[in-house]
């Protein structure tokens, strides 16, 4: 445009540029001028091809890009923030296949470690289409209703038989489904001569224990999130959790 | 076929004016890049991903403005994500100069030339925003006020001052005199 090397021109503040900036002004337009270099032959057609092929990845990098929207659920939210950055977003071609190499020495080494399981599920999950994540939680689920049922039966008969007084008590309590209260009766009943007055108190301390069976994903009781959710699967399907 | 019509053929599905397009514009998304960056390959990846980005952002093109003026916009800011991306990396690079046409100085001319190059770009790329932006867009995209008003949603007035402000900055971290 210019390149004649004068102190001013008209690509300077419109008229109004103070004379102590003319020099920066004129500075800058020597080097824009001299920075012109031709554009490389090719490029028009590069640029097209990667419009036209986006979003330029491989296999790999499709399957975990086609995953994106969905903040690839099962993976814990480190792992998920991480391939939203390597993938998350179209590359320079010429970095693309440094970018993939990349994302699959994180798939490598997520499946060789322990927590890789669920990143394999995950991606199953995904293969098969958005609905099926929830099946990939199953296998561990599956562990929770014995572990659940247990207490509830056990202990309270087996520590009563000294409360003859009280033949009814037992089936009478099944309807409350308060399976704690058989562990704390043996402590404090030892000293107490009314061995009725227990079951009312005892709920409270593990109110929680009645909606494990479906809450706790993990089989441990606990709801992973520590939230009172009864489907944390659909959340995850959803994709929302790993929105840190 | 004028910026409107063009987008919306391209917005319509047609890939030939999608073509017309980057062909019409990719020398002076190249040049904006290239002035920011200092290195053709460095370019070429900054262009590519404007006219990316540009494709999947058409739709949010108002028209207001030039085309040409909103995508030397995307230019900048991807140029200059990208330098500010690779400020910890040196580059063995010698290519810079290679392509610049009409240049037949004598070596030491020529390393003098590029340090200044390489002083400039670097004091514009360390500019605080908004003032690096409309110092990129007027002197390296050649941009006129009134286009960078539009493509920028700002007053002409503020453009004036951010460019005003900007300029004395780089005055101090450059050094450059007064013109006399």
């Amino acid at each position: 445009m210019s390149g004649t090397g004068r102190p001013v021109s008209g690509r300077d503040v419109g008229g109004d540029l103070d004379v102590a900036l003319v020099g920066v002004s004129a500075e800058l337009e020597r080097y824009a001028d001299s920075a012109t270099p031709h554009v490389p032959d090719g490029l028009v057609e590069r640029i097209l091809d990667a419009v036209a092929s986006e979003p330029m990845y491989s296999p790999v990098g499709r399957l975990l890009a086609a995953m994106a929207p969905a903040g690839w659920p099962g993976l814990p939210p480190a792992l998920a923030g991480l391939f939203r950055a390597v993938v998350g977003r179209p590359r320079p071609i010429r970095t693309a296949m440094r970018i993939e190499a990349a994302a699959l020495l994180v798939v490598l080494a997520c499946v060789v470690t322990g927590a890789g399981g669920l990143a394999v599920l995950a991606v199953r999950g995904m293969a098969a289409g958005p609905g099926p994540v929830t099946a990939s939680p199953p296998g561990l689920v599956q562990a929770t209703p014995p572990l659940a049922s247990q207490p509830v039966v056990m202990p309270a008969p087996t520590n009563m038989p000294d409360a003859s007084p009280m033949p009814a008590p037992t089936p009478a309590r099944p309807s409350a489904a308060v399976p704690t209260v058989t562990a704390r009766p043996s402590v404090e009943r030892n000293g107490k001569p009314a061995p009725v007055q227990p079951p009312p108190v005892a709920p409270s301390p593990r109110p929680s224990a009645s909606a494990p069976p479906a809450a706790s994903p993990d089989g441990s009781g606990e709801p992973v999130d520590g939230g009172s959710d009864p489907i944390p699967s659909a959340e995850m399907s959803a994709g929302s959790s790993p929105s840190r | 076929m004028d910026d409107p019509a063009l987008v919306e053929a391209v917005i319509a599905g047609d890939q030939d004016a999608f073509g017309r397009l980057v062909e019409r514009e990719t020398g002076s998304v190249f040049r904006v890049c290239y002035r920011v960056l200092g290195r053709v390959h460095d370019a070429q990846d900054a262009t590519q991903e404007t006219f990316v980005i540009a494709y999947r952002a058409l739709p949010t093109y108002r028209g207001d403005g030039s085309l040409a003026a909103w995508l030397a916009r995307i230019a900048t800011r991807q140029a200059l994500r990208t330098a500010s991306r690779r400020t910890e990396t040196a580059s063995l690079d010698v290519d810079a100069s290679a392509e610049t046409p009409g240049r037949a100085m004598d070596p030491v001319s020529e390393l003098v030339e590029a340090e200044r190059a390489g002083a400039i770009r670097a004091a514009v790329a360390q500019l605080p925003e908004p003032y690096r932006e409309v110092v990129v867009l007027r002197f390296f995209a050649e941009l006129s006020l009134g286009e960078i008003s539009i493509a920028t949603g700002r007053p002409l007035g503020t453009v004036k001052s951010h460019l005003h402000r900007g300029l004395a900055r780089l005055r101090d971290r450059l050094g450059v005199e007064a013109a006399a």
